[in-house]
């Protein structure tokens, strides 16, 4: 097959010492960078990107991509050790990993965070090497109205992320939205609920936002447990250091829907990895014969959404090396890295350098062993880091969050974001509101509005667009399906009730 | 106190007293002929890998030979332009913090609401080196082939009947005034659809959801134009030295369209940190190394030093702000 031979021979481009040393190296940067929250791998790519004018192109791409996706195995590290998300796309991984940690499952967790990671992985680069042209003209027909009814589905499987009263649910999302909406309007240009602030002319940033609700509310949850019932935050007893059978049972068919759901779901410009995670943790839920036990420690719930978003980077690749459209601010920082070397990625970029994109798919496969080689001897460490008195852990971790936060933009004000919802996420706890919901519908709303705007002004305010068209239209009536049958299940469970 | 003490008191005083004196002539030469003491922050008012960023930083690598401590550039986009602007105009005007800029920053954002400031009097202008391209681009099967024809469909077809792609409000950005511009001259309308990037603008006119893409000329752009496409109908301002063919607006509609891109700090800079980055990025520009990477990312490098940039900058001024007034009142009709 013509694909495997082009596979081989971007095998024999990165088989030097150089060039191995470069994943290594890049790929364990990337994991530690994950690890630490709010760090990303778009600064620390950014910083990288002078090494790469030195080495050949081959290389410096390899480095870069490396960083990336090494990240996103890292970044369930926090999430499921200590609540915090390193990114938007590693919140849902806090919702079970972190109560399998507590329930001195850390280790189960993590080792089908890394595992699933690499299944998705691998099975993301397979998507990647044969089907890159033929999505890429897909990914193109996904205009505003295709988005509108994206989102449209991902709010349909909003509630699915709650595990307690959906009222509160409906109503934090909306809260959410308003929050989402903060900034300056895109298409008129005038500042919504910004409150004077000139910080807040951009909006919200996501990952202090979600660290502040998820990590900084945590541990002053926790401070005041342990104060007050002097009850230890992790379980002294670590169960296992790695999935036992049940686990693996557990978790082989959500990794692989997640892988399946992230690839397609990450093709799309725009909020690829935190939709397919948010996503596969609604399905696996909604297609689990015991739903309840959701947000309470269940291993589908890791293994589902780390495959997503680890099989979404791959898929995110598809839009750049194909079209030359990045579809995120990482394709944006490697698209300039290639710029740099006059190359353009683009329709010409796969005939008139195949070393490059097999150079880089054969990278991937090895660097994505090595990940797991990188990631399953810490699992040892980060459990035992538990061990840790929380009155030692939690200075450690605050100072963490604070240096992560800054380091995004550099800009104090973000600081300011991430404790203001630190204290609004430990509030929300008390009353029981959940804080999942919210930032889905704080990623979703404004992406939803805008789409429906823009979908508007190209019909000419017809809503007729998101029936006349194909994709949306099919789009629109997934999430009627989804809406009818919660609406079955509930009139099947009330009657079941009545009769007995 | 025993004579041994009293010697070594003196002593250690005078001692004392020759180094503050050194010093603080040291103090007085050091202002001047001793920038840059330590490395000079250079603020990008936007992300990483975008055209204004790769270039920046290609012209600091070139610029930094030319200087005894280096320019470090750091990314602050955010707030719509006003935080980067902010960040350059609160910074200490002691030459260690300076920014890049357009029009944005400097002639659109003043005349908003919200931006605390109203003018460039808290700026010093340091230094210009490009211009931007931006094409006025549709697909290759569309049926206009020449700027003329769209002009002559849009009279008449109804108002707004071509939708056009960009990355910001209007109001905001220079091409959106000077799109609005040819829009009175010629008497038809566009209806502007904004997008988060200028890769959704690239690809919602690759996928046929949009008429015309209005935004920046990128390598990914013009791989399409030469694959055939894409077609390129006009540009607003400078042209692409290989499409002569192509007419300019700024040529066609003879008005002068605010593109630029330059390099600013705080207000009072002293004269000697304005000379030396003057003169040191003025070096930088003939470095061939950037000139090809400006050449890659379809950058014409354009330099024009302080006193003529800030007076261009003063002549835009009032244009900018008729021109905002004119499309504010037009939004609020609707």
């Amino acid at each position: 097959m013509e694909s495997l031979d082009l596979l081989l021979f971007g095998f024999s481009e990165i088989v030097t010492i150089e060039r191995i040393i470069i994943v290594f190296l890049s790929v364990f940067i990337g994991t530690m960078i994950g690890v630490l929250p709010g760090l990303g791998p778009v600064a620390t790519m950014s910083l990288l990107l002078p090494f790469t004018y030195n080495t050949s192109l081959l290389s410096g791409m390899i480095m870069l991509s490396g960083i990336y996706y090494g990240a996103s195995y890292g970044g369930s590290t926090t999430s499921i050790l200590v609540n915090i998300p390193g990114e938007a796309s590693s919140v849902v991984t806090c919702l079970d990993g972190y109560q399998m940690a507590r329930q001195g499952r850390a280790g189960p967790a993590l080792g089908i965070a890394a595992i699933g990671s690499f299944i998705a992985g691998t099975m993301g680069l397979i998507g990647l090497m044969f089907l890159a042209p033929p999505l890429a003209s897909i990914a193109l027909k996904f205009g505003p109205p295709e988005y509108v009814s994206v989102m449209c589905t991902g709010f349909v499987l909003l509630t699915y992320l709650a595990s307690g009263s959906t009222i509160r649910a409906l109503m934090i999302a909306i809260v959410g939205i308003m929050l989402g909406c903060a900034g300056l309007d895109l298409e008129t240009g005038l500042p919504r609920f910004t409150l004077g602030i000139t910080d807040l002319l951009g909006g919200i940033e996501i990952a202090p936002f979600a660290m502040g609700l998820f990590g900084i509310s945590e541990v002053l949850i926790n401070i005041e447990e342990v104060l007050k019932e002097k009850r230890s935050v992790f379980s002294a007893k670590i169960k296992n250091l790695l999935p036992n059978l049940q686990d693996w049972h557990d978790s082989l068919v959500p990794i692989i829907r997640g892988s399946v759901l992230g690839f397609f779901v990450g093709i799309l410009p725009g909020g690829g990895a935190v939709v397919s995670s948010f996503s596969s943790y609604a399905i696996e839920k909604k297609m689990s014969k015991h739903p309840e036990r959701f947000g309470k420690g269940a291993i589908e719930g890791v293994a589902g959404p780390e495959s997503a978003n680890n099989s979404a980077t791959a898929g995110a690749f598809i839009p750049l090396l194909t079209l030359g459209i990045p579809s995120n601010a990482v394709m944006a920082l490697l698209l300039g890295g290639l710029m740099i070397h006059g190359v353009t990625p683009g329709p010409r970029f796969l005939p008139e350098h195949p070393d490059i994109f097999w150079g880089l798919i054969a990278s991937m496969y090895v660097g994505n062993i090595f990940l797991l080689v990188i990631n399953l001897p810490l699992i040892g460490i980060w459990v035992h880091l538990l061990q840790v008195p929380y009155k030692l852990l939690f200075p450690l971790i605050l100072i963490f969050c604070l240096i992560g936060c800054y380091s995004i933009n550099n800009n104090t004000f973000d600081i300011g974001v991430m404790l203001f919802f630190g204290a609004i996420g430990y509030l929300m706890r008390k009353y029981k509101f959940e804080g999942a919901p919210m930032i889905l519908a704080f990623v979703l709303g404004p992406m939803f509005e805008t789409s429906l705007r823009q979908s508007l002004l190209l019909s000419d305010g017809s809503f007729l667009i998101f029936l006349t068209r194909p994709i949306a239209a099919a789009g629109i009536i997934v999430s009627i399906l989804i809406l009818l049958s919660s609406v079955i299940t509930f009139i099947r469970k009330r009657k079941g009730v009545i009769e007995k | 106190m025993k004579k041994k003490t009293k010697v070594c008191l003196v002593a250690t005083m005078m001692f004392g007293i020759c180094l503050l004196m050194l010093n603080s002539t040291d103090l007085v030469r050091a202002k001047d002929s001793d920038y840059p003491k330590k490395s000079i922050k250079y603020i990008i008012p936007f992300g990483a890998g975008g055209t204004t960023d790769v270039t920046s930083r290609a012209l600091i690598k070139a610029t930094n030979k030319y200087l005894v401590e280096p320019i470090i550039a750091i990314n602050k986009p955010g707030g719509g332009g006003v935080t980067p602007a902010l960040a350059v105009m609160n910074a200490k005007p002691d030459g260690y913090t300076i920014g890049a800029f357009s029009s944005t920053h400097s002639l659109m954002l003043p005349n908003t609401d919200e931006c605390p400031y109203k003018d460039l009097s808290g700026f010093s202008i340091i230094v210009r080196y490009g211009k931007y391209l931006w094409p006025v681009v549709v697909r290759s099967d569309s049926p206009w082939k020449t700027w003329e024809e769209l002009v002559a469909w849009a009279k008449k077809n109804p108002k707004g009947a071509i939708k056009l792609g960009c990355t910001s409000n209007r109001a905001r950005s220079p091409v959106g005034h000077s799109i609005f511009t040819v829009e009175r001259h010629e008497d038809f309308e566009f209806t502007f659809v904004a997008f988060k990037s200028t890769g959704k603008v690239l690809s919602a006119l690759l996928g046929n959801h949009i008429d015309v893409y209005a935004v920046s000329t990128t390598p990914s752009l013009m791989e399409y134009v030469k694959e055939g496409t894409l077609r390129i109908l006009a540009y607003i301002d400078v042209r692409n030295p290989e499409h002569k063919h192509i007419p300019s607006f700024r040529e066609v509609y003879e008005f002068k369209p605010t593109n630029f891109v330059g390099i600013w700090g705080p207000k009072d800079l002293p004269n000697h940190v304005l000379e030396k980055l003057g003169c040191a990025f003025a070096k930088g520009m003939h470095d061939p190394e950037f000139q090809k990477t400006m050449d890659r990312l379809y950058m014409p490098v354009s330099y024009l030093g302080r006193s003529e940039f800030r007076e261009d900058l003063n002549e835009f001024f009032p244009f900018v702000s008729k021109t905002m007034k004119l499309l504010k009142a037009k939004a609020k009709i609707k």
